[in-house]
């Protein structure tokens, strides 16, 4: 009588191809009743997954996709306003800083300790932001794993 | 493989034309490309209606960052990726997270299954003769449709799309190995439902 019987990892795989088995594995099958029907049930339920009828769309997605792509975008004010302002915005510090650059080199020149606060702060403003980032990525996929 | 090279060539031409702007061309890549992305939404997604809007979304999302896909895979499987995060993102918003990624046995089951592997045990040739026999479609669609969503998706995309383990695993963004592990799991789950459900019918 056999005592150690195949994996179910060995089954599956001797079903799914058995062209490159292992030779111990071809040689307990020979000699294994069970392991035998085993792979064949196995085999069968394969064949029974590949007869499953495949799904449809029961709705003609290609008309409904391309109505949406060529409807004509609608004007948005949100955006619209978002971009004037940050126009503004930008203009605006462009302008003051043109007006005072006299007034700020002066205060950099003076202060060097001044000059490496404000490189420092940005890049490890910047660098936290970026860890945090990369966290939030971390915590997603761990989350998406428990969807499964 | 000249399959394959034939398909790439033909949606090279597809995505360049439409990309110049002719938009009806996306059309045909909608219609190569439905199928394999109705298998997908199927699997992971059960409302009707939602899978209207995921799959709606999905061909827009594609359509948005078409520019941005270089061809370092099929487009197919590249659309594939898109549909199966959309569902994704649909399970994450309403909160369906507690779906269960293996199939849990109880402990009971767990002494059941004991019982069937046990290769004295005459219930188990009894079963297995029982499944030989009956008419598996029936059966097994409904044992498929009890499995998590992740599991039924890698079964419809190994053994229904033929797709091989490295086009699965850039679809669920999963590494090889832990897609192999799975998917024969989520196989000997199936086989486990089976024989539990039909030992009693056999006996």
């Amino acid at each position: 009588m056999i005592s150690k019987h195949l994996s179910d990892t060995d089954l599956q795989e001797y079903a799914l191809d058995n062209s490159h088995a292992e030779t111990h594995i071809v040689m307990h099958l020979q000699a294994c009743d069970v392991c035998k029907e085993r792979v064949q049930l196995y085999q069968k339920l394969f064949s029974g997954i590949e007869a499953q009828p495949t799904s449809d769309f029961n709705f003609d997605l290609s008309r409904m996709v391309l109505s949406k792509i060529q409807s004509k975008p609608i004007f948005s004010w949100a955006i619209f306003c978002v971009y004037v302002f940050t126009v503004t915005g930008i203009a605006s510090i462009g302008i003051a800083f043109y007006l005072l650059k006299e007034y700020i080199l002066n205060i950099l020149y003076e202060d060097s300790s001044l000059v490496l606060y404000l490189i420092l702060m940005p890049a490890v403003t910047i660098l936290l932001f970026q860890l945090l980032e990369f966290y939030k990525t971390y915590k997603a996929k761990i989350n998406a794993l428990k969807i499964y | 493989m000249n399959d394959n090279l034939e398909t790439n060539q033909t949606d090279k031409y597809l995505v360049n034309k439409i990309l110049k702007g002719d938009v009806n061309a996306f059309g045909v890549i909608i219609k190569n490309t439905e199928r394999l992305v109705a298998q997908i939404v199927f699997k992971m997604v059960n409302d009707t209606e939602d899978r209207k809007d995921i799959a709606q979304d999905t061909y827009l999302k594609v359509f948005r960052n078409l520019s941005t896909f270089k061809f370092q895979s099929k487009l197919s499987t590249w659309i594939a990726q898109i549909a199966y995060n959309t569902c994704l993102s649909h399970l994450e918003k309403k909160k369906l997270v507690s779906l269960p990624l293996f199939y849990e046995r109880r402990e009971e089951e767990d002494k059941d299954y004991e019982d069937i592997i046990n290769p004295v045990n005459r219930y188990t040739e009894e079963a297995e003769k029982f499944i030989f026999q009956k008419e598996l479609s029936a059966i097994l669609k409904l044992e498929i449709d009890q499995l998590p969503p992740l599991y039924k998706t890698l079964i419809t995309l190994y053994h229904n799309e033929e797709l091989n383990y490295a086009e699965i695993a850039q679809i669920t963004a999963l590494p090889e190995g832990t897609l192999k592990s799975y998917l024969f799991r989520a196989r000997k789950a199936l086989k486990e439902k089976l024989l539990l459900k039909y030992k009693n019918e056999a006996l």
